[in-house]
C-alpha cells in the first residue's frame, strides 16, 4: 500500500476506534554525516528511517502511537493504540481539548534546495575536509575538526478535516573548529560558528561562499593567540555581540518564553514555564524600542522554515515585540484557542514517532539602524565584543541566564585593541534587552541555523533560525566565571 | 513475545548483516526498544504517547577505514542491505590512521536477569499510577505537572571477530512538579520496575517542599554549604565524568584528568566508580561494542584514579591501556562514558546531615547545567524546585533560586559529608551530597 494510503487507513481506523480528530504524519528521514579529525576520517555514517505517527482527540483528550512497520496492520494498530491512550488520558481532564479552526490545505511543497547535497561525491566532501584539516594543523592545535552533515526529510500529514500537505525539506551544514591547548588552558574556535556551524534549509550552494580553507586557517591561529591572551576583564562593560552569539542569545531569552505552551505549563516539569505570562500580552515591556522581534517561518531556506507545520497550519510572520513591547506568541490550536489569539504556526515534531510541541521556527531580531559592525564598533568607547558561543545556561522561567563565547576583543575609543579569553558575562532578560541602544543595519542581518534545540518528553531535537545583526547592549556584568 | 525470543531475533539480524557485509571487520548492533510517556501538567494527563521500532547499526572496517550504516530494520534481507551499505561508505571514506581492530570476544560475566515485564503496562495503568500525584495535588491545593515513562529495551551486539552478547534492560522513572502560588517542589524516583517509581512517595515529597517554600526569602549570592539531594548531585557528578573521566576528551587534552591524575583533588572521603554489575544501577554487563564493562575506580579515597576506555582510546593510548569496555554506539567521536556511576556512601542520614549545618542551603533539583571551562570544569547552573534556607540545622525558609559558577573538582574537595542512604537517578547512584563554601554568582526572582 502507498503511503499516502496508509495514512488514510490510519486516520480511518482512528476515527473508527472512536476519536473526534485525527492526524497522521508520515515521515522519511535520511542523515549522512561525514567528520575528519586530526587527518582521519572520523564518522562516515548514513542514517534512514520511515515511520507513521497518529495523533487523536479521544474523549476530550491527546494520544498519539507510532510505528515505523509500514504495515496495513501495524499502522492500524497504531492508530487504535493512539485512542487507547487518549482515552486513558481522558480519565483525568476537566474540560475537552478544543482546537482553533483552520482551513484543511491540500498542498505540494518541494524543497528549495539547489544541489543536493547527498548527490554530491564523497571525494569532494572529502577533499573540502582534508583542506580544512590542513589549514588548522599549526603548532598548538591539537584538535582539528571539520564535519558536514545532510539530512533530507519527507513529510506527508493528513487530517481527519481534510488537510493533506506533502514537504519535502533538504538541509546542508558546514562547521570547522580547532582546538588548542597548553600550559593548562584549552581554548577553542569554530567556523563559522559553534555548536553546528552554518545550517541552512539548503543544499550544497551553502559551501562555497563560506571560503572555508581560509577560514580555518584564521581560527587556528586565533585558538593559539587565546592560549595567551588575558582574561576577559570583570565588571559592568558595555558589549557587542557578534550574529551567532546574538542568535543563541535570543533563541533562549526570547525563543523559548514564548512558546505558548510553556507559558500555560505543559512543559513545567522539564523545560520550565515562562516569565512571560499572559497578562503581560500587549503591555510589558521586554526590551527598549529599538527591539523588533518576529517569527517568520516563510524565509527561504532558513533553518525553521516551512509552508505549513505540523498542525497543517500555513505559515506566516507574526510579530513577537514589537518597539520593545511584548505582544505575541508562538502558538498551537489547542493553545490559540484557550487564549483566544491569532494562530502563529509553531507546532513541529521531531520525526515520526513525536508528538508536535510548540517549537521555535525563524525568531528574528530586525536590523536597525546602526549601520555596519565596523559602524557601531566606532561608536563605542569602551567595552568588549563577544563572538561565538562556548556555553549557555538560563533558569526555567528565562530570566537569569550566563553565557560563555570562545573569544572576546577589547574596545577602546571605537577600535579593537586585543584579544580576551575565556569571555562570560550574564544578566536578567527584560533588563538587558532595556539596555540594547544600537543594532546593526541590513547588511549585516544574516539568518543563523541552531541545530539542536531541545524540549518534550521524550526528548526531541529540532532546527530552528534567528536572524539576527550584531548589537550592542549596555553596562551588562562580565566576567562572572573566573 | 518473550523475551528471550526477542533477543534471539536480534541476533539473528545482527548476525545477518555481519555475514552479508563484504569488510575486512563488521560490527552490528541492534536495538529494540518500547516505550511509553504519560506526561501530565495542571493536574491533568495531557500528552500520552507510546512507540516501538528496531534499529540495526552496522560498522564496516575495511583497512583503517570505517564506514558506518543505520537503518529502521524488520528483516534479515533489510540488515544485509545495510550491511553492504556500510562497507561502500568505508571504501569511500579515507584511513583514521590510529585505528587499529574491533575488539576481540572476551567472557561476559553473567548479569542477573532485570527484565521487568511490568514495564510494559498498559495506557490504563500507567494512567492509574499518575493520578495517585494527580489526587495528591489536587488535594492540597497544589498543581502538579511531571511524567510517567517506561522503557524497555533489547540490544544484540554481534561483530566478525566472534563477538555475541545481548541482554534486555527495563526502567520506569516518575518526577514530578507540585507548584503553589509561590513556591514549588521537586521528587524524582525511577528503577528497573514500575514498584520503583512510588509515585505516592513522589507525591508527598513534593508536596512537602512546595509547602515548605512557601513565601519564598532572597539571599545574596555567595559561597555557601549546600546539602545537594541525590537527585541534583547526580546531574553534577554525571556531567563531571562524562567529560571527565572519558579517555577521548583526556587523548584530546581537553579534560580536568590531564592535570589532575593521580592526584588528592577531592575529599578522601569520596569515592566514584563505574560498575556495570552494580546492583544499585541499571546492570549494564557490556558495552555497544560487545565488551564486558570493568568496574573502574575513577576517583579513589580523593584520589582521581583513573579513566574510561573503548577499543579505539585503548589502541591509541600511549602506553597502549586496557580497554574497560565503555564504549557509546557508532558512530561515535566524543569518546567512552561511565553510565553506571556509584558514588560510595557515608554514614550519615539526610537529617543528620542536615543538622550538621550552620548555616547554608539544601538544594533539590538542578536546571540547564553547562560546562563553561572543560579542562577547568567550571560548571554553571541554576537551583529549582526545592531550594531551602538551614539555620542552625534545620530547615527555615524556602529560598529564590540562585546560579552557581563552580570548578566541580574542586568542589567536591571540599566535601564536608556524605549520606547513607543512596537513590538512583539515570546514570548514577549516589547519596546526598553536602559541599562547602559552593559557589552561587546571582538570583532570580522566583
Amino acid at each position: 500500500m502507498a503511503l499516502r494510503e496508509l495514512a488514510e487507513l490510519a486516520l480511518g481506523a482512528a476515527l473508527t476506534a472512536g476519536a473526534t480528530y485525527a492526524d497522521a504524519r508520515f515521515v522519511r528521514r535520511c542523515h549522512q554525516v561525514v567528520s575528519v579529525k586530526n587527518g582521519g576520517v572520523s564518522r562516515m555514517a548514513f542514517a534512514e528511517g520511515a515511520g507513521l505517527g497518529v495523533r487523536v482527540i479521544a474523549r476530550g483528550a491527546w494520544g498519539f502511537a507510532a510505528t515505523s512497520v509500514l504495515s496495513e496492520a501495524s499502522v492500524r494498530g497504531a492508530a487504535r493504540q493512539a485512542v487507547e491512550l487518549a482515552e486513558a488520558a481522558a480519565s483525568s481532564i476537566c474540560e475537552p481539548v478544543e482546537l482553533a479552526p483552520v482551513e484543511p490545505a491540500v498542498a505540494e511543497v518541494p524543497t528549495c534546495a539547489q544541489i543536493d547535497p547527498f548527490r554530491v561525491p564523497a571525494a569532494e566532501k572529502l577533499d573540502l575536509l582534508m583542506a580544512c584539516d590542513a589549514a588548522m594543523d599549526i603548532p598548538g592545535i591539537v584538535v582539528r575538526q571539520a564535519e558536514t552533515n545532510a539530512w533530507r526529510e519527507e513529510k506527508f500529514f493528513a487530517s481527519s478535516e481534510g488537510a493533506r500537505i506533502y514537504q519535502e525539506r533538504l538541509v546542508t551544514q558546514v562547521e570547522v573548529v580547532a582546538t588548542a591547548a597548553g600550559n593548562g588552558e584549552v581554548q577553542r574556535r569554530s567556523w563559522p560558528s559553534s555548536h553546528g556551524g552554518e545550517l541552512q534549509a539548503r543544499g550544497w550552494e551553502i559551501i562555497e561562499p563560506l571560503s572555508l580553507p581560509a577560514r580555518a586557517a584564521e581560527i587556528a591561529r586565533e585558538a593559539v593567540e587565546l592560549l595567551r591572551a588575558d582574561q576577559c576583564p570583570k565588571g559592568r562593560m558595555d558589549i557587542i555581540l557578534e550574529g551567532s552569539q546574538l542568535a543563541l542569545q535570543l533563541h533562549e531569552s526570547c525563543g523559548h518564553p514564548v512558546e505558548l505552551d510553556r507559558v500555560l505549563g505543559t512543559e513545567a516539569s522539564f523545560a520550565g514555564t515562562s516569565f512571560l505570562t499572559p497578562d503581560k500580552l500587549g503591555t510589558f515591556r521586554y526590551g527598549s524600542e529599538a527591539v523588533n522581534i518576529v517569527a517568520d517561518p516563510t524565509i527561504p531556506g532558513a533553518a525553521g522554515s516551512f509552508a505549513y507545520d505540523d498542525e497543517g497550519v500555513q505559515a506566516r510572520v507574526a510579530d513577537i515585540v514589537r518597539n520593545g513591547i511584548f505582544v505575541g506568541y508562538l502558538n498551537s490550536r489547542e493553545t490559540a484557542r484557550k487564549l483566544g489569539l491569532d494562530l502563529v504556526p509553531a507546532m513541529r515534531a521531531d520525526g515520526w514517532n513525536r508528538l508536535p510541541l510548540v517549537r521555535m521556527t525563524n525568531v528574528n531580531l530586525l536590523p536597525g539602524a546602526a549601520g555596519s559592525l565596523a559602524d557601531l564598533l566606532r561608536d563605542t568607547d569602551e567595552g568588549l565584543l563577544l563572538v561565538a558561543n562556548k556555553s549557555w545556561s538560563i533558569d526555567d522561567r528565562r530570566l537569569n541566564f550566563q553565557f560563555a563565547c570562545e573569544l572576546g576583543y577589547r574596545i577602546k575609543n571605537g577600535q579593537l585593541a586585543g584579544l580576551v579569553r575565556n569571555p562570560t558575562y550574564q544578566g536578567m532578560t527584560p533588563q538587558f534587552w532595556a539596555s540594547c541602544d544600537a543594532i546593526c543595519g541590513e547588511d549585516e542581518w544574516k539568518v543563523w541555523g541552531v541545530p539542536n534545540c531541545g524540549k518534550g518528553e521524550p526528548m526531541q531535537i529540532m532546527q530552528v533560525g534567528h536572524g539576527v545583526a550584531p548589537a550592542r547592549f549596555r553596562q551588562v556584568m562580565v566576567g562572572v566565571a573566573d | 513475545m518473550s523475551d528471550a525470543m526477542n533477543q534471539a531475533l536480534l541476533l539473528d539480524i545482527a548476525t545477518a548483516a555481519v555475514e552479508a557485509c563484504p569488510a575486512d571487520q563488521t560490527e552490528a548492533v541492534c536495538v529494540e526498544s518500547v516505550q511509553a510517556v504519560t506526561r501530565f501538567a495542571n493536574n491533568v494527563i495531557h500528552q500520552n504517547m507510546a512507540d516501538r521500532g528496531r534499529e540495526l547499526t552496522v560498522r564496516a572496517v575495511v583497512g583503517r577505514r570505517i564506514g558506518v550504516a543505520s537503518g529502521v530494520i524488520s528483516t534479515a534481507d533489510e540488515a544485509r542491505a545495510l550491511a553492504r551499505q556500510a562497507a561502500e561508505l568505508a571504501r569511500l571514506a579515507r584511513e583514521l590512521p590510529d585505528f587499529v581492530s574491533l575488539p576481540s570476544p572476551q567472557p561476559i560475566p553473567p548479569a542477573p536477569e532485570t527484565f521487568c515485564c511490568d514495564c510494559a503496562a498498559s495506557a490504563a495503568r500507567r494512567a492509574e499510577i499518575v493520578k495517585q500525584v494527580l489526587e495528591t495535588a489536587a488535594a492540597r491545593g497544589l498543581k502538579s505537572a511531571g511524567a510517567l515513562s517506561t522503557h524497555v529495551s533489547s540490544i544484540a551486539v554481534v561483530n566478525s571477530l566472534g563477538i555475541r552478547a545481548t541482554r534486555t534492560l527495563t526502567r520506569a522513572h516518575l518526577h514530578t512538579v507540585m507548584q503553589a502560588e509561590d513556591s514549588a517542589g521537586y521528587a524524582a524516583a525511577e528503577g528497573p520496575s514500575l514498584a520503583d517509581t512510588r509515585p505516592s512517595e513522589v507525591a508527598e515529597t513534593a508536596a512537602a517542599k512546595a509547602e515548605l517554600g512557601r513565601k519564598p526569602i532572597s539571599l545574596d549570592p555567595r559561597p555557601m554549604t549546600v546539602l545537594f539531594e541525590p537527585v541534583a548531585a547526580a546531574e553534577l557528578i554525571e556531567f563531571m565524568a562524562f567529560f571527565g573521566f572519558n579517555a577521548l576528551q583526556y587523548q584530546e587534552q581537553q579534560s580536568f584528568a590531564c592535570d589532575l591524575l593521580g592526584q588528592q583533588a577531592c575529599a578522601p572521603t569520596f569515592t566514584l566508580t563505574d560498575d556495570g554489575f552494580d546492583p544499585r544501577t541499571y546492570f549494564t554487563p557490556f558495552d555497544f561494542e560487545g565488551v564486558p564493562k570493568r568496574r573502574v575506580e575513577l576517583v579513589k579515597n580523593g584520589v582521581i584514579n583513573a579513566l574510561v576506555y573503548d577499543s579505539y582510546t585503548a589502541a591509541r593510548a600511549k602506553p597502549p591501556a586496557e580497554n574497560t569496555g565503555h564504549a557509546l554506539p557508532a558512530p561515535n567521536d566524543f569518546g567512552p562514558a561511565p553510565t553506571n556511576l556509584v558514588v560510595s556512601p557515608g554514614p550519615a542520614s539526610k537529617q543528620e546531615l542536615i543538622a550538621s549545618i550552620e548555616r547554608g542551603l539544601l538544594v533539590s533539583r538542578i536546571h540547564y547545567l553547562n560546562i563553561v571551562h572543560p579542562r577547568q570544569m567550571i560548571l554553571t547552573g541554576m537551583t529549582r524546585e526545592g531550594t531551602f534556607l538551614i539555620d542552625r540545622g534545620e530547615l527555615v525558609a524556602g529560598v529564590r533560586n540562585l546560579r552557581f559558577t563552580e570548578r566541580m573538582v574542586q568542589a567536591l574537595g571540599r566535601l564536608a559529608g556524605l549520606g547513607r542512604d543512596g537513590e538512583l537517578h539515570g546514570h548514577v547512584w549516589l547519596p546526598p551530597l553536602v559541599i562547602e563554601d559552593f559557589t552561587f554568582t546571582s538570583a532570580t526572582e522566583f
